[in-house]
């Protein structure tokens, strides 16, 4: 298992606040999505909540040209990089599978198939060794995910390879409600790295400097070209698994409460103020911008319209087929048609 | 010069390797071994362990790297190295690989080929004579080509790289030995259309891949037989399908029959047969038939002959057409 | 200017359809803001508490604590400030919120088939395009399908172009006919004999009709007649009616004759009832009357149906159920004095029989010739439905019968 001590790697007084500021603004962000999906605004939400620290630790690290292959679980990590919200919110109000450019943020789309992403990683990091490109590809899956046969596939050919990936295991403790004791008898993820021939560090996932210091190690290693690692953040899942869940079939609200009283963004803000580092005018500031974007969300989101139904033949082929052309033309009829008759 | 089909496909992944370096190939055993129908031969050798290169047995794991690779740019042709071996794969095909276009809005599209050999007839054991391509077929968003010449073999799998979209690269691996008198380079007309190979007047053969032979030999024994003159269409592309061509001949010749190696219930013949009926209804004196492979699992070697369309099975087929 | 928004009952989990009000966390009145909790949702997964997506004043719970909401119908109402948004409560959530509940409803959208898809006649085609239904129907009507235009999708000829193509060559058949004017009279078929003619030229062309026939004794069956009790009832129970309530009795021997040839389903329809059918001169035509249930009558019965029948069907009072529904018919050659005939089978019955006169011929019997009351009986048969051994067998059974009726008549 890794090395405790690298892990505190010197973060400026500046990067700490923003690491706060991005927590802060995910949460806001996450639990408008709550709301939004409790009004139909969106079909169904995965939050983060509780794994803020596991995820903009992560994030924060990566360079400008670093790609990330997010699961549905990442909205925060992928708000966190810099992805529109409401883009980001696609997938989950039903307006298109996914709603914004992979090449203008350098983010795959979020992938529900668990574990088949960190394939996608392991691919792209393999092409970026060949061109000889100093850039890594992060991907995030959960400890129910690891469970997958791609999981495996994944580490075992970016072990191969060499591949300049990091992998960042959230083990929130449930796979919808399955708990990890009965997803591996292994008492620990990381334990895996050791099988594939990769380093694997098992870090407070709650501890958003811990994250940041083993990510940023394990990017660093990649882009020297000493291949890839895979990383455990400890971490708990404070809300259901979707927004069509339901917590008290499987776990008891104790837990969450004890869970709740280690919120990784209490903590972190309570050491920034200890330290100095900010005071009320800042995180008023960082509410005040929460405010907005969380309206933005509400304005772009609730009563948004369904798009075009004829989008769904536009993107399937490079060029289109004939027979496509043709299935156009007959949904193009109905559209009329149901024009006429309204 | 005659050339095998495994020939002219070992050159093509060469020239396009050449000629573009941003193809990659690799699989299983197919970079130091060369592949194990020697498809890959000498690659590694001349291009590199960077463009030619062995994977560990992990076929979702091939396809799932080449998805990423194929994000970053770079033109992955990958193998599974048997069609019963590909099923693992089948997440990564159906989940990512058919639909990485649509779900990115057309920004983000998978110039990736993945190489199956399929079909029957080589005295194998189990789960190496598969028929795969009604699943693949079905799937929207792939591209799905089976050459059943080496010139077309050459000739498609060279644009099946070039190609924009994802492709399913069928290879009948009964017809590796086959050999065409060929110069290579060689053209063929593009994915998306088919071809009459033999022109005729009296039925309509629609065959693709390993059939594609029979059949041949099929309109051959007719003629001399029986002096009935059968035209042969070869499908070359499954998907998207070139229906112009199979109706042009079906409203010609007003008799219809597909041939496949694969089960008959819901397969491919079936999608051919519907369109047929549906845009040559009143040119047709017969209904569409189809000659098949049997609804069971895939026969142990030694009775795979009995499951297998031959020639005669095909010319059974043709005298109901006649009937009508 | 406040205005007031509804707020419709989102969809909670995935496709449920309704939820139940738990709990009611505000009350009319109450001022709210943006994601408040108003109420507390139990569907089937889960209770869930469930923002406001608007700030202002709570002017409406659309339920009772308790009551069951249906997804896409009204939550609560809200004051809110602000001009209202175009889509008030019209839209409402309607992404995947909407749940499965139904649409509202509203008329039904009917698509025509698009163009395309379907190519243009081919040029040098080995025949015209047809279904395989209108290539049969072309033969039997004996048009070159080459000379008919197709108005069907891609140039397709379709059963109503084989029509219009026929009436046509009928007119132009009629126009060449080899007289002067003044030489011939035309006589158009109409009414009755419009339609007896089509459905006799259509039976005369579909149907592979056979006939088998026999000469009876009858000799018994008019001693019989003349042993009924006097009476005026028993006027009408004329020798063709018995012959009639004899038939009735041969075809429970033979019920395969008691039946109908299904030409599209290639089947022959087998009836339980005997549903008579009695060919009548009429002055406007000849029809054929029903005599509905004809296995249930006596003889008397018979007759006296018989005699309604024929009357109503001369003096035009018949009702239309009365020509309808025949399952076996019988013609009455004698009613023209003659000995007997082929008759034409009535479509789409399976056989006919024809009943000639009765008249005083050499017969023999015991070996003497001496003269006895003869009939001839021919049966008309569609060999489709029934082979020779079973018209001979019927038409056998029932001279059987006509020589020898006192036990099947008894009782009647």
């Amino acid at each position: 298992m890794g090395d405790p001590v690298a892990h505190d790697i010197a973060l400026s007084d500046e990067q700490l606040r923003s690491l706060y500021r991005l927590m802060a603004l995910s949460r806001r962000v996450d639990r408008q999505a709550i709301n939004l999906t409790r009004q139909g605004a969106l079909g169904v939400f995965a939050s983060s909540q509780g794994q803020e620290a596991a995820q903009v630790g992560a994030v924060f690290a990566l360079e400008a040209d670093d790609w990330l292959f997010p699961t549905y679980r990442e909205t925060v990590g992928t708000f966190a990089r810099g992805v529109d919200i409401v883009e980001l919110l696609a997938l989950f109000s039903g307006s298109w599978h996914c709603g914004f450019d992979p090449y203008q943020y350098r983010v795959a789309p979020l992938t529900t198939p668990l574990a088949t992403q960190a394939l996608h990683a392991v691919g792209l990091a393999m092409a970026a060794r060949i061109r000889h490109d100093p850039i890594v590809a992060l991907t995030f899956f959960g400890d129910g995910a690891a469970s997958e046969g791609d999981a495996h596939e994944a580490l075992n050919m970016a072990g191969v390879f060499g591949a300049p990936v990091v992998f960042v295991v959230q083990n929130n403790g449930y796979a919808i409600s399955v708990p990890y004791r009965l997803q591996t008898k292994a008492s620990s993820i990381a334990l895996r790295a050791a099988g594939v021939g990769m380093p694997g560090i098992r870090v407070d996932g709650n501890d958003v400097v811990s994250v940041y210091g083993a990510v940023r190690t394990a990017l660093d290693r990649a882009r020297r070209g000493d291949g890839p690692t895979l990383i455990e953040a400890v971490t708990y899942r404070l809300e259901a698994h979707t927004t069509a869940d339901d917590t008290t079939r499987y776990r008891s609200d104790d837990e969450a409460t004890s869970w709740r009283g280690r919120d990784p963004i209490e903590r972190f803000s309570g050491s920034l103020r200890e330290a100095g580092l900010i005071d009320d005018g800042f995180v008023a500031g960082v509410d005040a911008e929460g405010d907005a974007i969380t309206a933005r969300m509400r304005d772009s989101l609730f009563d948004a319209p369904a798009g075009d139904p004829r989008e769904m033949f536009d993107h399937v082929y490079a060029t289109q087929t004939p027979l496509l052309e043709a299935e156009l033309a007959i949904l193009q009829q109905e559209l009329t048609a149901a024009e006429e008759t309204a | 010069m005659e050339v095998t089909m495994a020939g002219a496909l070992n050159a093509a992944l060469r020239d396009s390797m050449r000629e573009d370096d941003s193809v990659v190939v690799y699989g299983e055993d197919v970079g130091k071994l060369g592949g194990v129908f020697r498809v890959s031969d000498g690659l590694q050798a001349e291009m590199g362990i960077d463009r030619c290169f062995d994977t560990p047995v992990a076929e979702s794991g091939i396809v799932g790297t080449a998805i990423g690779m194929a994000i970053y740019g770079m033109r992955p042709v990958v193998e599974m190295q048997f069609d019963g071996f590909s099923y693992p794969a089948l997440d990564q095909v159906i989940s990512h690989v058919a639909k990485y276009r649509s779900r990115t809005r057309g920004r983000v599209g998978l110039p990736l080929v993945i190489r199956i050999p399929y079909g029957g007839g080589i005295g194998a054991v189990e789960h190496h004579s598969e028929s795969p391509e009604a699943y693949y077929a079905h799937t929207a968003g792939l591209t799905v080509v089976t050459p059943g010449t080496p010139s077309d073999a050459y000739a498609l799998l060279r644009e099946s790289i070039a190609f924009d979209d994802p492709v399913i690269f069928l290879e009948p691996k009964r017809r590796y030995w086959l050999k065409e008198d060929l110069d290579l380079p060689v053209t063929a007309p593009p994915i998306g259309r088919a071809v009459v190979r033999r022109a005729g007047t009296a039925a309509t053969v629609i065959a693709y891949g390993p059939m594609v032979t029979t059949a041949l030999e099929a309109a051959n024994r007719a003629a001399d037989e029986s002096g009935i003159d059968l035209e042969v269409v070869d499908v070359r592309t499954l998907s998207p399908l070139d229906m112009h061509t199979l109706v042009s001949s079906a409203t010609k010749t007003g008799r219809a029959l597909v041939v496949h190696e694969a089960a008959r219930f819901a397969g491919y013949g079936a999608e051919i047969a519907a369109e047929l009926t549906e845009r040559a209804f009143g040119y047709l004196a017969a209904p569409v038939l189809r000659v098949t492979g049997w609804d069971v699992p895939y026969p142990s070697a030694k009775i795979e002959r009995h499951f297998l369309p031959d020639a005669d099975r095909i010319l059974d087929a043709v005298a109901r057409l006649l009937e009508y | 200017m406040p205005s007031v928004r509804a707020f419709l009952m989102p969809d909670l989990g995935e496709g449920l359809t309704e939820g139940e009000i738990n709990r009611w966390l505000v009350s009319e009145g109450d001022v709210v803001t943006v994601d408040q909790p108003i109420a507390e949702i139990s569907t089937e997964k889960a209770i869930v508490e469930v923002p406001t997506p608007f700030a202002g004043r709570v002017a409406t719970l659309h339920a009772a604590q308790g009551a069951s909401i249906a997804v896409g119908s009204p939550l609560i109402s809200i004051e809110v400030d602000g001009a209202p948004s175009a889509s008030a409560s019209a839209s409402g959530n309607l992404l995947v919120g909407y749940g499965t509940s139904e649409a509202a409803p509203r008329s039904r959208r009917s698509t025509p088939a698009p163009s395309g898809g379907v190519p243009a006649p081919v040029a040098n085609a080995s025949m015209p395009p047809a279904s395989p239904l209108v290539r049969r129907r072309a033969l039997e009507l004996g048009i070159d399908l080459s000379t008919v235009a197709g108005s069907g999708p891609g140039g397709v000829v379709t059963q109503a172009d084989l029509e219009r193509t026929r009436k046509q060559d009928g007119t132009i058949v009629a126009a060449a006919a080899p007289a002067a004017p003044g030489e011939s009279v035309r006589a158009p078929l109409t009414g009755v004999d419009r339609v007896a003619a089509e459905r006799l030229a259509r039976s005369y062309r579909e149907t592979p009709a056979a006939t088998a026939w026999i000469s009876a004794d009858a000799t018994r069956l008019m001693e019989l007649r003349a042993e009924l009790p006097a009476g005026s009832m028993d006027i009408w129970v004329t020798p063709f009616a018995m012959i009639v309530r004899l038939c009735v009795a041969a075809l429970r021997t033979f019920p395969r004759l008691n039946a109908h040839f299904d030409a599209a389903a290639n089947e022959a329809v087998l009836f339980t009832p005997i549903h008579l059918g009695v060919a009548v001169q009429t002055d406007r035509g000849l029809v054929v009357v029903a005599i509905r249930d004809a296995q249930s009558k006596t003889l008397r019965g018979i007759a006296d149906e018989l005699q309604r029948l024929a009357t109503a069907a001369r003096d035009g009072s018949i009702k239309a159920e009365d020509l309808r529904g025949s399952t076996f018919t019988v013609s009455n050659f004698g009613a023209f004095g003659v000995d007997g005939g082929i008759p034409i089978i009535n479509p789409p019955e399976a056989a006919i029989l024809g009943v000639g006169r009765i008249s005083s011929r050499p017969w023999v019997v015991d070996e003497d010739v001496v003269p006895r009351s003869v009939l001839e009986l021919s049966l008309v048969f569609d060999h489709r439905v029934a082979d020779g051994g079973v018209a001979g067998g019927f038409i056998r059974h029932l001279a059987d019968l006509i020589e020898a009726p006192d036990e099947a008549l008894t009782g009647d």
